[in-house]
């Protein structure tokens, strides 16, 4: 029995992997690969969850050609995946220097802003990306939740219709409008409240259910929950 | 042990052989019949850029995937570089000749290293490996075909000198494999920084030689070919004396059937050396 367990063992084991021959370690920057290939590197490791090796692959790629907006934006969207914003901001404003129409790098360097809650400069950088690229779905919604976060929920509904109106089969779209009308309601009901005080009438039922539901929902002014719902520039 | 308990062992051993043979050649079928791509292949990076720099990204991007062991993905960058970029780019067959191999596929994996070598004459690593994948199918004359080609190309090309010393002992060809990795192992000086090593007056704070480890794989498959070839001489002995063999030579061939069975497995194609396409890191 213990021959057939073994047996069976290397046979898993067999024609699996070989000897790998001339299998020098590379350089970390090897010079005879160009800007693209470790751009290429970089964008496979960042796809693959590796941020630290996808950055160290776009500084390689920033060594060859330091003007490579490309490898500027990815590597912001990397430190920015890493929580290093503020290495990930440097990043994207050196790459729109380098390339003002680079529509990708305003939608990200927006949601960073949003992250930040300077929501301004969340905006400008989405309309920005817009008027380079009017039916980007992802700035669109992007923008529509910078809108949200600050309670401007009218301008939020016209960026989300108009995004599904582009993609109305999108279900990241489809969750944000409902959060927008979530946050529309909570509004709604907390002006009842506040204009009816005390006198709140205690009758149960579905409308007082709702309320309570909605007042303690965080959607109601929470902007850390607003975040959930800003989506990631798309590969 | 008695010889029927031989006999037994010798029954569980054709058995795990049998074995091992459905689950490789069960493995290759598998893979022939996959079904074609069912997702579009998209290769729109640095699409404004020359064929030369999409190649690259291509290779480095495939290059990571393979390395973060996202083998799809890798299949996928190398077949950007072949299906849309260009189609005579021996390197990137290679490459993707490697992701097949690992990925099992050995099928596919013989198809493009036989793509590299129409684009590229002089690639003999991909001949090599196509050697390797041949012998995994078990095809131990294709392999052997394979490896001499490379030979042919490059008389000094150390893997397929160790690879073809294998597949010669697999096929019962001891003395040529024996010949080949002695020529490998004095080509590579391996056995100079050996002899060093045992050198008598040799100190403790004499430097130590300098030879790549891969080298020294030559001996350990010498040893194993070694092996082979006694069991051979054993058996050929005990079936000319059988069953009055002598008892010593009876438990010595057990013994090395064995091990030629399970952990020493010529056939285990672990033993070749592949050229490496993809750089590793």
């Amino acid at each position: 029995m213990r021959l057939k367990v073994i047996g069976l063992l290397i046979c898993l084991l067999m024609a699996g992997g070989v000897v790998r021959a001339q299998t020098p370690t590379p350089e970390p920057c090897d010079p005879s690969r160009d800007t693209a290939y470790f751009v290429g590197i970089g964008n496979a490791w960042y796809n693959a969850g590796d941020l630290t090796r996808a950055i160290a692959a776009y500084s390689c790629a920033l060594e060859r050609d330091p003007t490579s907006a490309e490898a500027l934006a990815r590597r912001g969207y990397a430190r920015s995946a890493q929580g290093d914003d503020a290495g990930a901001l440097a990043d994207l404003e050196e790459a729109l220097a380098l390339d003002p129409e680079y529509v990708d790098a305003y939608v990200h360097r927006g949601v960073l802003y949003v992250r930040q809650g300077i929501f301004a400069l969340a905006q400008a950088d989405f309309d920005a990306a817009l008027r380079l690229d009017p039916p980007n779905v992802v700035a669109l919604h992007n923008r529509a939740v910078a809108y949200a976060a600050e309670f401007r929920y009218a301008l939020a509904l016209a960026d989300l219709d108009a995004a599904l109106a582009i993609a109305p089969d999108d279900p990241e779209l489809h969750a944000a409008l409902g959060a927008v009308y979530l946050g529309l309601a909570a509004e709604s009901y907390g002006q009842f409240r506040a204009l009816a005080g005390d006198n709140i009438p205690v009758t149960g039922g579905a409308p007082q259910t709702l309320y309570l539901a909605l007042e303690r929902n965080a959607l109601s002014g929470n902007f850390g929950e607003w975040l959930a719902f800003l989506r990631a520039v798309e590969d | 042990m008695d010889g029927r308990e031989n006999v037994k062992r010798r029954g569980i051993n054709i058995i795990l052989v049998g074995v091992c043979l459905l689950l490789v050649v069960n493995g290759a079928m598998a893979q022939q019949d996959d079904p074609p791509r069912e997702v579009p292949l998209i290769c729109d990076k640095f699409e404004s850029g020359s064929d030369a720099e999409r190649v690259s990204y291509y290779l480095g991007e495939g290059a990571a995937y393979f390395n973060a062991g996202e083998l799809a993905r890798a299949n996928d960058s190398f077949s950007c570089i072949v299906e849309q970029i260009d189609a005579r780019h021996a390197l990137g067959y290679a490459s993707r000749g490697d992701v097949y191999a690992a990925q099992r596929d050995f099928v596919e994996a013989i198809e493009d290293y036989g793509s590299a070598v129409v684009s590229d004459a002089g690639l003999v690593g991909a001949l090599n490996n196509r050697g390797i994948a041949y012998a995994a199918l078990r095809d131990f004359e294709a392999a052997l075909a394979d490896f001499n080609r490379a030979l042919d190309a490059e008389p000094g090309y150390r893997l397929a000198l160790v690879n073809r010393g294998i597949i010669q002992a697999l096929l019962g060809q001891y003395e040529a494999a024996i010949a080949d990795l002695e020529t490998a192992i004095s080509q590579s000086r391996i056995d100079v920084a050996l002899a060093d090593l045992r050198r008598p007056d040799r100190r403790g704070d004499d430097p130590y030689p300098v030879y790549d480890p891969l080298d020294a794989h030559a001996y350990a498959v010498l040893g194993m070919v070694y092996s082979a070839y006694a069991l051979d001489n054993y058996q050929g002995y005990l079936l000319l004396t059988d069953p009055l063999g002598d008892r010593r030579i009876q438990s010595a061939a057990g013994s090395l059937e064995s091990r030629a069975n399970f952990d020493l497995r010529l056939d285990d194609i672990s033993w070749l050396l592949a050229a490496e396409f993809i750089p590793g890191g």
